[in-house]
């Protein structure tokens, strides 16, 4: 046994568990699902919209099995990790029915004319959605210490505030932060890809 | 052994990766820690890959705790 053993666990679990999120694979997921949700609503084909994230969370699977594991490895963190991610994602999870919720909502004052009060010059409901998604990234950004999320939402508030000023449509607001998604982890994906080869 | 003593278990590539340790050097350490009967090892295949599976056993993490209590005793008696 070395001296490493003194070394801080909780940094060595922590540096572990950041190691796993390298390769860029949820950057490309969140990116592609952005964009496709925005392509559909641009297009008015927003029906196919709720299946962008079914479809592409095998697909995500599929590819961290297929390019990721046999590079950086496999490993099952304990049960107190797994605890602790499990209250993140359930958090995740009730933030996307509270938006779910407000849209509704939104949608049903918008249909009392309540919400023409805040529209006069400004379309803000063209932009809320982006806006809305802005906040799960930053969620995201800290829950899992991966701060190239504070970048996306940054770029879905910057895309939202031209939206909701020349009232385009709101699927336009999306499109940027998902293309920006898909570079950069295209970008993390490629750099894993040469930090990790496959070992013969 | 600290990165087996963070997780439930990790693969041989997992540890080569976050020790920075030669495939050789790996084999070599998880050899003896299996005699001694620190480390259960657990081979399957992942599709036609080879998998090789670590993990501590009950005996493995108590002999590790011993050990980092031994030392941080012996640095702590250390003059300043």
């Amino acid at each position: 046994m070395t001296a490493t053993g003194l070394s801080n666990l909780e940094q060595i679990e922590r540096r572990a568990y950041e190691s796993m999120w390298e390769d860029g694979l949820i950057d490309v997921m969140a990116g592609l699902a952005l964009f496709l949700i925005g392509f559909l609503w641009v297009t008015q084909d927003s029906m196919y919209s709720p299946f962008v994230a079914p479809l592409l969370v095998p697909v995500w699977i599929a590819a961290r099995r297929k390019i990721s594991e046999p590079r950086i490895g496999v490993v099952n963190f304990s049960a107190e990790r797994v605890a602790k991610e499990s209250k993140k994602l359930l958090g995740l999870f009730l933030f996307g029915v509270l938006t779910l919720l407000i849209g509704i909502a939104w949608f049903f004052l918008g249909r009392h004319g309540v919400t023409n009060l805040l529209t006069q010059d400004v379309n803000i409901v063209a932009g809320l959605p982006a806006g809305l998604l802005a906040i799960p990234a930053i969620i995201v950004g800290f829950a899992y210490g991966l701060r190239r999320f504070f970048g996306y939402a940054a770029a879905l508030l910057v895309a939202a505030v031209p939206v909701a000023i020349l009232d385009l449509h709101p699927g336009w607001a999306l499109i940027p932060g998902g293309v920006l998604g898909i570079v950069v982890g295209s970008g993390l994906l490629l750099r894993f890809v040469r930090k990790y080869p496959l070992s013969e | 052994m600290s990165f087996l003593f963070v997780v439930e278990s990790a693969d041989f590539v997992f540890l080569k990766n976050q020790t920075k340790l030669t495939a050789g050097n790996i084999s070599s350490h998880m050899t003896k820690l299996e005699d001694a009967g620190y480390v259960k090892v657990k081979k399957s295949f992942v599709g036609k890959r080879p998998q090789t599976m670590f993990s501590l056993t009950a005996k493995g993490r108590k002999a590790f705790g011993n050990y980092r209590e031994s030392l941080h005793s012996a640095l702590s008696m250390l003059p300043d």
